[in-house]
């Protein structure tokens, strides 16, 4: 979910998602370069992120990838998911006489 | 050295992956290493790799293999646990006048499958058993 995040701001390439995904999760999440790639490649398959070229930086090779629209409607779909998750919880935690969320 | 390194930890990918996408998957790394620590990129680039090789193979291919590796362990620990079954050894002596509740014993014991042999006597007067499980 944090890497489509990352790439709704525009194409990135993969040290740049790297780097959004450690601000978005606040540091919580250091992604390696196997696990992006694996996880980019999943991602492509399912038609989410698509490759928007490769460049030459410094003598080493970027590629980079861009958000579909069937991806910005995956991750709106899971930030729907993930909210309604919140309030069911909310509601139960407030039921027991504990302080709602923000 | 290090671009070296990690193009050597590409061989963990399939050929066809390596191929595509090899020098972006080692420069990314590269580019990670400077500020994260070039053994993790390292180590992240082999453990993604056999993933990816083995996520490209059969189902048969993958089961055949489980296979293989669950024989391996099995036959790698069967001596261990046949060692310690025949570790199992009990040793047993009476006085020839007073031989009933040993003898019994070895009765119960051969009935639960031990073996049992007579062993040689020390003295005329003491009689002894070695009983094993194997």
């Amino acid at each position: 979910m944090f890497i489509l995040a990352a790439l709704v701001g525009g194409e990135r390439h993969g040290y740049g998602i790297v780097r959004e995904v450690a601000a978005l999760s606040e540091e919580r999440v250091r992604l390696t370069a196997g696990t992006l790639y694996g996880a980019l490649t999943r991602l492509s398959t399912d038609g989410l992120v698509e490759v928007a070229g490769d460049q030459v930086v410094d003598g080493r090779r970027r590629r980079y990838y861009r958000i579909t629209a069937m991806g910005e409607a995956a991750l709106e779909a899971e930030l729907a998911r993930l909210r309604s998750t919140a309030t069911a919880v909310d509601r139960r935690l407030a039921s027991r006489g504990r302080p709602r969320l923000a | 050295m290090r671009r070296r390194l990690l193009s050597w930890c590409l061989l963990a990918y399939p050929w066809e992956r390596r191929r595509h996408d090899g020098a972006v998957l080692r420069d990314l790394a590269l580019d990670l290493g400077d500020s994260h620590g070039f053994a993790r990129e390292a180590v992240s680039l082999i453990r993604a790799g056999v993933a990816d090789r083995i996520a490209s193979w059969s189902i048969r291919r993958r089961a055949m293999v489980v296979a293989l590796v669950i024989g391996v362990i099995t036959a790698a620990a069967l001596p261990a646990v046949g060692g310690a079954a025949r570790d199992e050894v009990e040793q047993l002596a009476c006085t020839r006048q007073a031989c009933n509740d040993t003898a019994r014993r070895v009765a119960a014991l051969r009935k639960d499958g031990w073996e049992c042999r007579s062993t040689r006597p020390r003295t005329d007067e003491v009689v002894g058993w070695e009983c094993s499980l194997s």
